[in-house]
């Protein structure tokens, strides 16, 4: 993403046979940060290769500790992929421990703080339950298309 | 597709990403890929941040 990204106080991290980041945070906490392939959940779009999703976790604990430090080193790995190419990045709230919603809630914050209005990011949320996001460049040449794949959310489904 | 339509298969896109997570989250990146068949994207190396 653009914008507030230079200086931005982060964790030194480290690419890991070649399919994840590593990171170590303040507090000893290791982090690994993912990227998969998107295209299998929407076999049929023309644009289904530049789908993927992100994901990142704590390996080495269970204690989540977003220090700023850590949001930053994820923020900037996130945003150094989407200069790779015209990607649209999916994620979903981790639901083990059923603190989805204060997740969704965090990932909000970053989102709004991170970005200069160049990404949009489209959420849908189910039963409270389960939190799902994509993240879309306005310029993206998909974008269109793949706005016209979500609901219009003015509407509610229980 | 009606609205109800495009409702429910992001529900069933979240669902399937919610069960990757947790296979990539139980047993590891490695494992998820060698045993589950999960694909993951090939990386590029870290850019060094800009300092002041």
């Amino acid at each position: 993403m653009e914008l507030n990204l230079k200086n931005l106080e982060s964790h030194e991290y480290q690419k890991i046979n070649d399919d994840k980041f590593r990171f170590t945070n303040s507090s000893g906490v290791k982090y690994e940060v993912y990227f998969t392939t998107g295209e299998y959940y929407f076999p049929e779009v023309y644009y289904r290769k530049y789908l993927k999703t992100f994901g990142f976790s704590p390996i080495s604990s269970t204690n989540f500790d977003f220090e700023i430090k850590t949001a930053n080193t994820i923020i900037l790995i996130l945003a150094d992929y989407f200069t790779q190419d015209d990607y649209i990045v999916m994620y979903v709230c981790d639901q083990s421990d059923n603190k989805q919603s204060v997740r969704n809630r965090l990932f909000n914050l970053w989102f709004n703080k991170y970005n200069d209005g160049s990404f949009e990011k489209i959420d849908l949320s189910y039963e409270q339950h389960t939190f799902i996001s994509a993240i879309i460049k306005r310029k993206n040449p998909f974008y269109i298309d793949f706005k016209h794949n979500f609901p219009d959310l003015g509407e509610e489904y229980k | 597709m009606t609205n109800k339509e495009k409702y429910e298969m992001w529900r069933n896109v979240a669902t399937s990403m919610v069960e990757e997570k947790k296979i990539i989250q139980e047993v590891g990146v490695e494992r998820a890929k060698s045993e589950y068949g999960i694909k993951f994207e090939k990386l590029r190396e870290p850019r060094v941040p800009e300092n002041k």
